[in-house]
């Protein structure tokens, strides 16, 4: 049995900062940027089916598609590599099963390379190992990008042909992954390449309860959320990746009787997530902000004051919250559009 | 005596205590009159020396009356009886406070309740009694009277009727007795809350509450008897005991009285909530009456009761099933393979009772696999003068309804599923529109296009066709299978928008047919050019509908005001649409996804949509915040080469 050791999250350790937050100011539109390095060195960009990388007063040309095909890309925190997913017929072809075409090029450079179709969910291991889910095998990928070793999971979820796991490795023989058992319970699981094995990490402690996990530092972060009109409340824990012995060791470090909307990101010093301030059960509404939570001081604060907040990415350090039609700046620079000659 | 005490509590308003206390713990009904309170500061720590004061007092009493058990021989008169006040306090503290105004009425209703069960002490249902009352030599006496002793020397005294009242309602005469009484339904608001005071005041209501609660003891006793050992002999028999007298007062109520007893009971002290259950009625129980037709709950029942065909009983049985255990919903997808988890059953309940789109059918959308195909079947079957049939799979249902439009409007342009084989006199490749499943309404079915060109390129006579089976439904060593034209597709790859199959002649692979995959169109315009050539343009002159933008609450509301059989429909991003299923990751990520919107639900001042996206079961609609809506919609907008809003009414 996993011992659980609860540090009580008192009302007086929520403050409410929620001062405006900057926009994101760039060069760009920001519709057509896809990636923006976190100095605003580079800027990716797409202009109907092409994309291109522009920098230093210049663009380059990286993948010319039709002008149907749509690219969504994504780093991580080496910024080695970045992805590139390619999405044919955006518009035209809505097909949960429908894979895209996933390509990695170096971090700041324009030749990518094609390696595999599916849903891109992470890279990994210094961007040595890409993990990639493929909606139509329902299977996990973990490819070596050095030499393309190619190793897969299967998931068990049979419940919901919509899901999309979240996926982390450690090490290239192990893999951290989502999934859905038969009852309807999420878990966490850590699956051995090597062993064939697989460990239950944490397993949600209610039915439809939605699993969120990230890394900072040596420790794995949990988040348990509701999904929307279900009703278990929400909770944060700690999972330490060392001295952990069958991850027994797990510390809640926030709980809250509301349904957070949850979408747990991790930044070195802090958790970002999707905080529920007040709900109407009847009207399924939420007043929603994001809340930052301080790893040493297990403080919280909520940062927004925009009263509907969903979503929240990490995009190259800069922690961004999507609203409307406007990026906020949570963590990071906002002024990326400077055109100092000598901004390096 | 007690009812008295009650009516001053409640006249003096000292309840309100009472009512807090019950707010926070849900059942004590609390209230000291005499005692102080405790030292301690707030809410809770006043509550925690309340319980300590009446219980220290309490026990402190029945310690000292050990020795003073009475038989109530020297009573001098049975008038002069007054319960302790430490006893009425620990009663009132354990008795379940929604009893506490069926007390108030006479001193003959606090009997009632003490026959019928619901007077308890920290031991459960009262056994004895404190009181205090004048001998014959004319001196106080404060003493312990057992329960039979009190109820006939004081409490039957007082009120000789309770007797063969309670007598009505024991296990041997409640059937009888239940029979006979008539529970009324009412027909609007104000004849509810009159029925609902009637029950106040009348005697029986107690004894009714009885019933339900001992109806309610069956399956706690069931857990309890399994995990009772058997060596313990003496609790054993005494939970057997119980629960088969819980069993014979089941026997006396059908579902429909156990229900409304349900209600009452439950909102004894409710008379709003107890009205709102005829009145915002369960979309289960509308069905389950015959008021709504059966379509919305026939996926879930058939997972739930295990069964292929619903009897009307299964129905029946099924809703209430939804009515009482809402967590039920959830995961009961075998059939619709929808998004999960679905809404809760009461959440799905209401979103039905504001929704207006025809669906008198099933589909299934992942099985579909094309959330557009979807969204368009389920559009142009609200606007279809006749409902639609079932009668083969859900995935073709879905797609001939979208071919059937298509093929009208554009020869089909858009289907490009299709089989085909080389025509080696004319030199050409010959091509049809093909269905991935057989529909008795549809020419296109894979059996008939797969016959009519096997009869044209390999002489099948007209007497023989070509049949379609499942994978696994094939068993290549039965006799039936060794001749013959079978289809096979391969169940688990096989959808509405692509499928995996095969065609065997005689057991030999046919391969001259080829099959032909494409599903790509335009559901709302993505290019200038292409206007008129979208699937939204295709329902509106189908069908002859018009459309209106919607852009704000106001628009929306009128819409549905004023348009009879008007609904929405749109797409937006799924991350803004369904946040706490799907998360953005990175910037401008937007996964599209269609929706319609039937209805609404407003509450000061706000507003929330009945929506069912292409991933949700068409029989589990979503209540939605049009915040979230909108968003979907704008975020859409800002990828769409024509900066479409796409939020559109048809009516």
């Amino acid at each position: 049995m996993h011992s659980i050791r609860i540090i009580i999250i008192s009302l007086f350790s929520l403050s409410i900062y929620a001062k405006t937050l900057p926009e994101i100011q760039t060069k760009q539109s920001l519709n057509n940027i896809r990636f923006l390095s976190n100095d605003g060195k580079f800027t990716y960009f797409q202009q109907n089916g092409k994309l291109y990388l522009s920098t230093n007063y210049s663009s380059a040309e990286i993948l010319e598609k039709e002008n149907s095909s749509y690219f969504l890309l994504s780093g991580s925190e080496s910024r080695k590599k970045i992805i590139i997913e390619e999405i044919p017929n955006f518009h035209r072809e809505l097909n949960y099963r429908k894979k895209n075409i996933i390509y990695t090029m170096d971090f700041g450079k324009t030749t990518p390379i094609k390696v595999t179709e599916g849903t891109f969910l992470s890279l990994n291991l210094q961007d040595s190992w890409l993990n990639s889910y493929d909606p139509q095998e329902k299977a996990i990928e973990a490819k070596n990008l050095n030499n393309s070793k190619t190793v897969s999971v299967k998931l068990k979820n049979k419940l919901n042909p919509y899901f999309i796991p979240q996926a982390l490795m450690r090490t290239q023989d192990t893999i951290f992954y989502t999934d859905i058992n038969d009852n309807g319970f999420m878990g966490l699981l850590m699956y051995s390449f090597y062993d064939k094995k697989f460990t239950s990490v944490y397993k949600s402690k209610f039915k439809a309860m939605n699993l969120k996990f990230c890394q900072s530092g040596d420790n794995l972060y949990v988040g348990e959320f509701s999904y929307n009109g279900i009703s278990n409340g929400s909770a944060i824990f700690k999972i330490p990746f060392f001295n952990n012995p069958g991850f027994s060791n797990i510390e809640q470090i926030y709980s809250s009787d509301l349904n957070d909307i949850g979408n747990l990101l991790c930044s070195k010093q802090s958790l970002y997530f999707i905080k529920t301030l007040s709900e109407d059960k009847q009207l399924n509404t939420k007043k929603s902000e994001v809340a930052r939570l301080d790893l040493k001081s297990k403080k919280i604060t909520i940062i927004t004051d925009l009263n509907y907040v969903t979503n929240i990415i990490n995009m190259d350090g800069n922690i961004l919250i999507p609203f409307r039609d406007k990026y906020y700046v949570a963590e990071g620079k906002s002024k990326l559009n400077d055109d100092k000659l000598n901004n390096n | 005596m007690l009812h008295q005490f009650l009516k001053n509590l409640l006249i003096r308003k000292n309840i309100t205590g009472a009512l807090i206390l019950a707010s926070v713990l849900s059942y004590s009904y609390a209230f000291s009159q005499e005692k102080k309170s405790s030292t301690g500061s707030g809410l809770y720590s006043s509550f925690q020396s309340l319980i300590k004061i009446e219980s220290d007092n309490y026990f402190q009493k029945k310690e000292k009356l050990k020795t003073n058990y009475s038989n109530l021989s020297d009573l001098k008169d049975y008038t002069s009886v007054k319960l302790d006040i430490d006893f009425i306090n620990h009663i009132l503290f354990h008795s379940p406070s929604k009893y506490a105004s069926l007390a108030a009425n006479d001193r003959c209703s606090f009997y009632d309740l003490v026959l019928a069960g619901h007077i308890k002490d920290s031991e459960g249902s009262i056994k004895h009694f404190i009181l205090e009352y004048e001998t014959r030599k004319g001196r106080q006496k404060l003493a312990i009277v057992s329960k039979p002793i009190f109820m006939d020397k004081v409490a039957f005294k007082q009120c000789p009727k309770i007797k063969t009242f309670s007598k009505y309602f024991n296990t041997k005469n409640v059937k009888k007795t239940l029979a006979t009484m008539n529970l009324k339904v009412p027909s609007n608001m104000d004849q509810c809350f009159q029925i609902h005071k009637d029950f106040i005041q009348d005697h029986k209501t107690p004894y009714l509450c009885k019933v339900y609660e001992q109806v309610e003891q069956i399956k706690p006793l069931e857990r309890k008897i399994k995990s009772t050992p058997r060596s313990n002999y003496k609790r054993l028999t005494k939970l057997k005991t119980d629960l088969r007298t819980a069993r014979n007062y089941k026997k006396s109520l059908n579902a429909n009285s156990y229900d409304y007893l349900r209600n009452l009971c439950i909102n004894i002290e409710k008379p709003k909530r107890f009205c709102r259950d005829f009145f915002d009625i369960s979309y289960w129980k509308q069905i389950s009456q015959g008021l709504k037709k059966p379509a919305p709950i026939e996926n879930f029942c058939k997972e739930l009761l295990k069964k292929s065909k619903l009897s009307k009983r299964d129905i029946k049985n099924c809703a209430r099933s939804l009515s009482l255990n809402k967590e039920q919903c959830h995961y009961l997808n075998k059939y619709s393979n929808s998004i999960t988890p679905k809404p809760n059953c009461s959440e799905i309940s209401r979103a039905l009772n504001f929704s207006s789109l025809k669906s008198q059918y099933n589909d299934c959308t992942g099985q579909v696999a094309n959330e557009a195909l979807v969204n368009i079947s389920r559009v142009t079957a609200h606007f279809e003068s006749t409902p639609i049939k079932e009668g083969s799979s859900c995935q073709t249902l879905v797609a001939n309804q979208f071919l059937k439009m298509n093929l009208d409007i554009n020869d089909g342009k858009y289907w490009g599923n299709s089989l085909c084989y080389m025509d080696k006199i004319n030199r050409k490749l010959v091509c049809e529109p093909v269905l991935y499943g057989d529909d008795p309404n549809s020419e296109y079915s894979i059996s008939k296009v797969v016959t009519k060109f096997m009869s044209r390129t390999r002489g099948l006579s007209r007497d023989q066709s070509c049949k379609l089976i499942t994978k696994s439904q094939y068993k290549p060593s039965l006799l039936q299978y060794k001749s013959g034209c079978w289809i096979i597709l391969d169940d688990k790859n096989c959808f509405a928008s692509s499928c995996k199959f095969k065609i065997l002649n005689n057991q030999e692979a046919v391969t001259h047919l080829k099959s032909k995959t494409k599903l790509i169109f335009p559901y709302f315009a993505d290019r200038f050019t292409v206007q008129s050539l979208t699937q939204e343009k295709f329902i509106r002159d189908f069908y002859k509908k018009k459309n209106q933008k919607i852009i704000n609450v106001s628009f929306l509301k009128n819409v549905f005001k004023n348009k009879k059989n008007a609904i929405i429909h749109g797409i937006g991003c799924r991350e803004d649409l369904l946040p706490t299923f799907f998360q953005k990751r990175t910037l401008s990520q937007c996964t599209p996804l269609p929706f319609i919107v039937d209805g609404f639900i407003q509450k000061d001042g706000s507003l929330s949509l009945i929506t069912r996206t292409a991933y949700d079961d068409l029989h589990a609609p979503r209540i939605t915040p049009w915040s979230y809506i909108f968003s979907a919609v704008k975020a859409y907008q800002a990828h769409s080469p024509m900066n479409l809003w796409g939020l559109y009414a048809l009516y």
